[in-house]
């Protein structure tokens, strides 16, 4: 095996150097992450040059490095966002207290807990899009789609830094566990549902990057509250690294809009239900999207978990998981007694119902969630409104196509209304992707790697990264 | 009220599919079915009524498939095999409904050990706790490892209670896993997964899904050609009429008297003899073998659960003693016969309920009483008798009550009773088959007191009385310190010790003090713990 | 950034922003905040530090509009499109020049708030406007690096007749190069550090000298619209000017000022600019001057020639040559790096100076050196840049 010199290799600011423990752990590790990046990692592409982004630093200058990489040679760093000394825990039982820079042995199980579940979905999501390079719609797109995979496999490390670094041999064990699930295997599935579904196309590979990485995003911010402080400190540092792919989702998306809004411009058709003729177009038409949405908010709805949650409740009361800006709400950060309103069925009725805000963190977080989405399918919109297009994308209700918690398998429409007549599956069927979309969708997958070219149906960036213009190379293909 | 009655067909979160020989039990529980409010029973959680569907899953397998050699125990949620007893439920339910509902699912576990069947978990997700231990009852544990999939006891850990559902005892006394490794398991909230588990004898097999099929046909055996395939009987539901002071099954009958607290039960001998044991078979649930007992196993259930004060059971029959030591000759001459072996089998299990039963237990023998074969069990089942002295006859001895109905601890009731004189076993095959009156069975040391007429009501209502004056604790626990003598086995140490231990940390604050773990679990505030050592 | 009270306004784009929180949660002074629709840059904080520029995924955050009242939050807040430029402001001469502004923001990145050394001459901007050019007239067009190398760098005097342009050492002036034809819109200005000093490349004469490098490819696979332009002017032709443009990277007026001067390439001109003043002005004064100097080989280093012709009194010269045959390879980092000491001596003294001038990797290395070599670098660095002895240039 070849040598590899850490501290060069491995851009850090954990002082791995002389840190003989975890260097002993990675250098054990390592291998098998270059492994499962070779197999499981984006398909082909890996002789290709790609213009990326490389944390070198945590600094506002270190950590958006581009330069020209092979992604097999991308330098997976760790980094822990500065630390303050004078930090407090700001929430829970031990509010107030400084936090703590060991793990505390009473809650070991529960934060072990925590990073497993969130390093579980970094891998799977590149797992899930490997294989979506073949059908690019340009190569600033793929550049962006692979800037989301080497991050979230630098995310993986991160989970795994902690893992490593904080947990023993237990933890050395999760760290090899990661490597061995795999997105919608039957044997070793990723452990939460979202992540074994597939990414078969770039407008899933969009509506994924815009819902389900939103998602971690969240769960990333509730966590970057937490009283252990090297979690909190690293998870601040990937949210800045996920705001890319959320970039790269909602950019995405939008352009796919903007392509089917000039497209229906130029060619006069106003009635944005004329699916055929829009379809000829080379586009993709606006209910197609619709439908697509409705799926990808729905399931990553899911990834939060029961409305009511004790888990969500220890992490909390403990001190390890707060809530989305908990830093920045105005209460006691303790929750003895407040509530929060959440959606229950009663009957075929969906009212809401003050519950105990300490044992619903759960339904907060996701509700935060669904604001930010909308604020985002706003901005969508607007681009239908500037084009003059009588059509708006709307989210659908939190109860729809429901996996788990209170909507759980529920005959729930789009709207909110409860369908007791018609089962889950007759009713969702109406409002998800159809085979015919699906296949139609397949049939726009085809690879534009020309330099400044991009696929019908999507619109060039207004921006492109690092001021980069959009016909700039952004991946080399063959070296 | 709690019934205890239900049927396949009524299941809200067990599925008993049987297909020859292979059954499948599957749960999938409901999470709004309760059997109490207040609480939801997610993640395939259980409560009483989960644990009552699986108590007659089983009794049905040995009556109803005996065709049936292998269980597959599974889940048809996604990632979950069994989270164990319900949090909310147990945080919320009267001591006396947690220790009787621990008892019950402890019965369940050792019922699914008794079974002939081989009973194969099929672990597939979490098996936490109860789940686990559900898991530990069954014969073979397969843990379909997916890369999270785990077994755990957490209990220690994250509720400050026991794995009380005989967990502890089979790690070490069933699957004979290392005390200290026991000792991490237990205190480990995540438990262990994958090799390790597998390594430390935690499961049996570790496989992947997609070769779970072909171990499952591995652990299948052949079907056996010599032995003739049995004919199961249908368990009908079980006729019972409840009023205010009274309960009447068939065979069964109860007088409540509530201000003695003592409920007076009287079971009727039978009133005919079948000709062979095929004729009993073809009686199905109806001969008197099979539904007395289950009529006194729902009556011993029932009277747990919804009659807590009444604190003695008076156990007495009625008929004709000639026939019923008829019936119990027949039975031994037969006892080749699955119909009879089973029979007898669940008059054992019965009788053993009864003696896990809290409350203090008076037989009395007069006239018209018929105490043979099984119903003679009755009699050394009971903390105290009384044999009325009036020449009458009342009881038969016979080989089965030397070999047929083992208590927990391994021994038969006479056993049991004569451990300190061992000589008087020997003198009992001489009496097989004999009537036996007062002043005999008295000199046989076969009952406590034997007053005659004149004394009779006195003694008896003097000494019900006298019962209702104690306090029933220390009566309960005097009465389970008493019955059970000699030996343990893993069922004594499951009843007299994990679960002794385990209600007393169910009264400690704590546990279940405003601050205790149990309570304070899910509310999402840490349980603030009294260091003192006891 | 203001003179003659406009302001350059630093405003997110809320039709590219994501309102990922990024930038807010990465300003380190609280200017950025956000409301349902938009996030936004309160000017009465911001301190145009540009630590929120790199981090944000989108480039929303890099938009800025030279105003004269800057835009309130409450403005911003409800933005669905940023507002265009006040172009009427861009034609006052005095005034900065939008375009220039944005170059110089960008070369200037890193050091967004430095300030002018407190010594330095009053520099005068934007004299000749885009609407009125002054027209230079070319006299003299050299190549300053060894022929059949592989960089291709000019020295180009131009003769400025009879208009003012009065330039200080280390700003820049604008070239226009001719529209293309057919073209809708005229090129963008590129931007040049002048080389020469105040007094003009030849005193008396009312002249400036640039230092262009010929870009073979602009990172789009074509040449490089100006600096081919400039390259291939001939003596005689004429070249639009405008400018000049730059108000902090300036030398101090102090003869026991020591300036440290970092440079690679072309970002050698306003070191040769303020080398030529002290040669000319202050011979003898007290201060040290010392050039860290980086190229591939001597053959690739503009002004090879003239500059070891200096008198090692005036200037110390260390010269650090990455593919210099039988040299081992040297970068300037590792210059500074052996040199680190006296460096840090140096720069212990209030009068000490120091400019980056080159590119942004040579930036990176040094920077790094520094953080590695010198304690609580970073508190220093802010210490020199709010004492205006900092400056960076960086392209």
């Amino acid at each position: 095996m070849e040598l590899i010199d850490y501290d060069t290799q491995i851009p850090n600011n954990v002082a791995l150097a002389s840190d003989d423990r975890l260097k002993r752990a990675l250098e054990q590790w390592h291998p098998g992450y270059l492994n499962w990046w070779n197999q499981m990692g984006p398909n082909g592409f890996s002789e290709s040059e790609v213009y990326l982004r490389t944390a070198t630093g945590v600094d506002p200058k270190g950590w958006a490095q581009f330069q020209y990489v092979k992604m097999p040679e991308y330098r997976w760093g760790i980094f822990l966002a500065p630390g303050d000394p004078e930090r407090k825990i700001g929430f829970g039982e031990h509010a107030g207290e400084p936090v703590w820079q060991e793990v505390p042995g009473e809650y070991r199980a529960m934060l072990r807990r925590l990073l497993v579940v969130q390093g579980d979905t970094e891998p799977a999501s590149v797992e899930q899009q490997r294989h979506l390079g073949a059908t690019a719609p340009s190569l600033y797109d793929l550049r962006n789609l692979f800037q989301v995979n080497v991050e979230e496999g630098r995310h993986l490390w991160a989970m795994v830094y902690l893992l490593q670094r904080y947990f023993g041999r237990d933890g050395r064990e999760e760290a090899e566990a990661l490597l061995t699930r795999r997105s919608g295997d039957e044997d070793r599935p990723r452990m939460l549902g979202a992540f074994n579904e597939q990414t078969p196309d770039w407008l899933s590979f969009f509506m994924f990057t815009f819902f389900t990485d939103r998602d971690g995003k969240y769960q990333l911010e509730a966590l970057a509250q937490s009283g252990f402080d090297p979690l909190a400190r690293t998870t601040r540092f990937m949210l800045t690294e996920e705001a890319h792919h959320m970039f790269v989702g909602e950019s995405g998306i939008g352009r796919v809009i903007e392509a089917t809004t000039s497209a229906m411009v130029q060619a006069k058709i106003d009635d944005p239900f004329a699916v055929d003729r829009i379809r000829s177009l080379g586009v993709i038409d606006l209910p197609t999207l619709q439908r697509y949405l409705n799926f990808h908010f729905s399931v990553s709805l899911d990834l939060f978990g029961a409305e009511a949650s004790s888990n969500a409740a220890n992490a909390f009361a403990a001190g390890l998981k707060g809530r989305f800006n908990e830093h920045k709400i105005d209460d006691d950060h303790q929750l003895a007694s407040a509530t929060y309103p959440v959606l229950r069925l009663e009957g075929a009725n969906i009212v809401t119902r003050d519950e105990p805000a300490l044992t619903v963190l759960n339904a907060r977080l996701r509700d935060d969630y669904a604001n930010d989405c909308a604020n985002g399918v706003k901005r969508w919109n607007r681009i239908l409104e500037k084009a003059g297009i009588d059509y708006r994308l709307t989210l659908p209700h939190v109860g729809f196509h429901r996996q788990v918690g209170e909507f759980q398998m529920c005959p729930v429409d789009p709207e909110g209304v409860v369908h007791q007549a018609t089962s889950f599956e007759d009713l969702v069927a109406t409002y998800l992707p159809t085979q015919a979309d699906r296949e139609f969708v397949a049939s726009l997958m085809q690879p534009v790697y020309e330099r400044g070219s991009y696929a019908t149906w999507i619109a060039a960036p207004k921006v492109a990264i690092d001021n980069k213009p959009g016909d700039f190379e952004f991946v080399r293909l063959h070296g | 009220m709690i019934d205890f009655r239900t049927h396949p067909d009524r299941y809200h979160h067990w599925t008993l599919k049987v297909n020859e020989r292979v059954a499948e039990l599957i749960l999938n529980v409901d999470e709004h079915e309760t059997i109490g409010t207040g609480y939801q029973l997610k993640m395939n959680s259980y409560d009483l009524g989960v644990d009552i569907e699986l108590a007659d899953a089983i009794e049905r397998l040995r009556l109803t498939y005996p065709e049936v050699t292998t269980v597959l125990v599974r889940s048809a949620k996604d990632r979950v095999f069994c989270a164990g007893a319900n949090i909310g439920m147990l945080a919320g339910a009267t001591h006396q409904h947690k220790v009787n509902f621990c008892k019950f699912t402890n019965e369940t576990r050792l019922f699914m050990e008794d079974a002939p069947a081989n009973f194969v978990a099929i672990v597939e997700g979490t098996a936490a706790g109860g789940g686990y231990e559900l898991a530990l009852s069954c014969d073979i544990i397969v843990l379909v490892d997916d890369g999270s999939a785990t077994v755990s006891l957490p209990e220690v850990a994250l509720l400050a209670v026991l794995p009380g559902t005989g967990g502890l005892t089979r790690l070490t006394d069933k699957r004979k896993i290392r005390r200290d490794r026991a000792d991490y398991f237990c205190t480990l909230e995540e438990g262990i997964r994958g090799q390790r588990a597998l390594d430390w004898n935690l499961v049996d097999h570790v496989i992947p899904r997609s070769r779970l099929g072909s171990l499952l046909e591995s652990l299948v055996p052949e079907a056996s050609s010599s032995a003739p395939t049995p004919n199961g009987i249908n368990l009908n539901e079980l006729n019972r009429e409840v009023s205010a002071d009274a309960i009447e099954y068939p065979h069964v009958r109860v007088k409540l008297d509530r201000e003695l607290g003592v409920a007076r039960i009287t079971i009727l001998g039978p009133t005919a003899v079948p000709s062979s044991a095929e004729a009993l078979h073809g009686q199905e649930d109806a001969s008197w073998l099979i539904a007395t007992a289950r009529e006194l196993n729902d009556l011993i259930c029932h009277l747990r659960f919804n009659e807590p004060t009444l604190g003695t059971l008076e156990l007495m029959t009625r008929g004709d003693l000639a026939t019923a030591q008829h019936y119990s000759q027949s039975l031994e001459a037969w006892r080749d016969h699955w119909i009879v072996r089973e029979g007898l089998d669940l008059w054992r299990r019965t009788l053993a309920r009864l003696d896990l039963t809290s409350r203090s237990l008076i037989a009395t023998i007069a006239t018209d009483s018929c105490f043979a074969g099984p119903l003679a069990e009755l009699i050394w089942c009971a903390d105290r008798s009384f044999f009325l002295d009036n020449a009458m006859t009342g009881m038969v001895v016979n080989p089965m009550n030397l070999d047929a109905f083992p208590m927990m601890n391994g021994l038969s009731r006479l056993a049991s009773r004569f451990l300190g004189e061992p000589e008087r076993l020997g003198e009992l095959p001489a009496q097989f088959g004999v009537e036996l009156d007062a002043a005999t069975a008295d000199h046989l040391g076969l009952v406590t007191f034997t007053p005659d007429e004149f004394d009779w009501d006195d003694e008896v209502r003097l000494a019900l009385s006298a019962r209702n004056g104690f306090s029933p604790d220390a009566l309960t626990a005097m009465e389970a310190n008493l019955r059970f003598v000699g030996p343990e086995t893993m069922a004594t140490r499951i009843f007299g010790r994990l679960s002794a231990w385990q209600n007393w940390v169910f009264n400690r604050p704590n546990a279940v003090g405003p601050e205790g773990a149990l309570r304070r679990y899910g509310t999402g505030q840490m349980a603030n713990f009294q260091r003192e050592r006891i | 950034m203001t003179t003659s009270g406009l302001l350059r306004q630093h405003l997110i784009d809320p039709e590219v922003c994501i309102r990922c929180n990024t930038c807010e949660e990465t300003c380190p002074i609280g200017a950025i905040t956000h409301n349902d629709d938009n996030y936004v840059v309160d000017p009465s904080i911001c301190a145009s530090c540009g630590d929120c520029l790199g981090p944000c995924p989108t480039g929303a955050i890099d938009s800025w509009r030279v105003v004269s009242t800057p835009y309130s939050i409450d403005n911003q807040f409800v933005w669905e499109v940023l507002p265009d430029n006040e172009d009427e402001l861009l034609a006052e001469p005095g005034t900065d020049d939008v375009e220039a502004l944005e170059l110089l923001a960008v070369a200037h990145q890193s050091a967004p708030r430095a300030v002018a050394p407190k010594s330095a001459s009053t520099p005068r901007i934007n004299v000749a406007t885009r609407r009125d050019p002054i027209v230079a007239t070319v006299a003299g067009n050299y190549r300053i690096t060894a022929p059949g190398t592989e960089s291709d760098v000019h020295h180009i005097v131009l003769d400025l007749g009879s208009e003012a342009l009065p330039v200080l050492e280390g700003q820049s002036i604008g070239v226009l190069p001719p529209p293309r034809p057919n073209a809708e819109r005229s090129p963008a200005i590129r931007l040049y550090s002048v080389c020469s000093p105040r007094d003009g490349e030849r005193p008396g004469h009312n002249n400036l000298a640039l230092t262009v490098k010929r870009v073979f490819d602009n990172g789009l696979g074509q040449p490089g619209l100006a600096s081919n332009y400039l390259c291939d002017l001939a003596r005689g032709d004429t070249v639009r000017l405008v400018g000049p443009f730059g108000d902090t990277f300036l030398m101090p007026m102090d003869p026991a000022a020591n300036l440290i001067m970092v440079c690679t390439g072309t970002g050698s001109a306003p070191f040769r600019a303020m080398t030529e003043f002290h040669r000319r002005h202050l011979p003898s004064g007290p201060g040290k001057l010392w050039l860290f100097f980086g190229a591939r080989t001597r053959a690739e280093l503009p002004y090879f020639g003239p500059l070891m012709k200096l008198d090692r009194s005036l200037i110390e010269i260390e010269l650090c040559l990455s593919r210099e045959d039988g040299v081992p390879a040297r970068h300037v980092q590792d210059g500074i790096r052996d040199r680190l000491e006296e460096l840090r001596t140096l720069l212990d003294q209030d009068n000490t100076y120091l400019y980056l001038c080159g590119v942004k990797g040579m930036e990176r290395s040094v920077r790094a050196v520094l953080n590695d070599g010198i304690v609580d670098w970073e508190i220093k660095e802010s210490t020199l840049l709010v004492e205006g002895r900092l400056h960076v240039e960086t392209y």
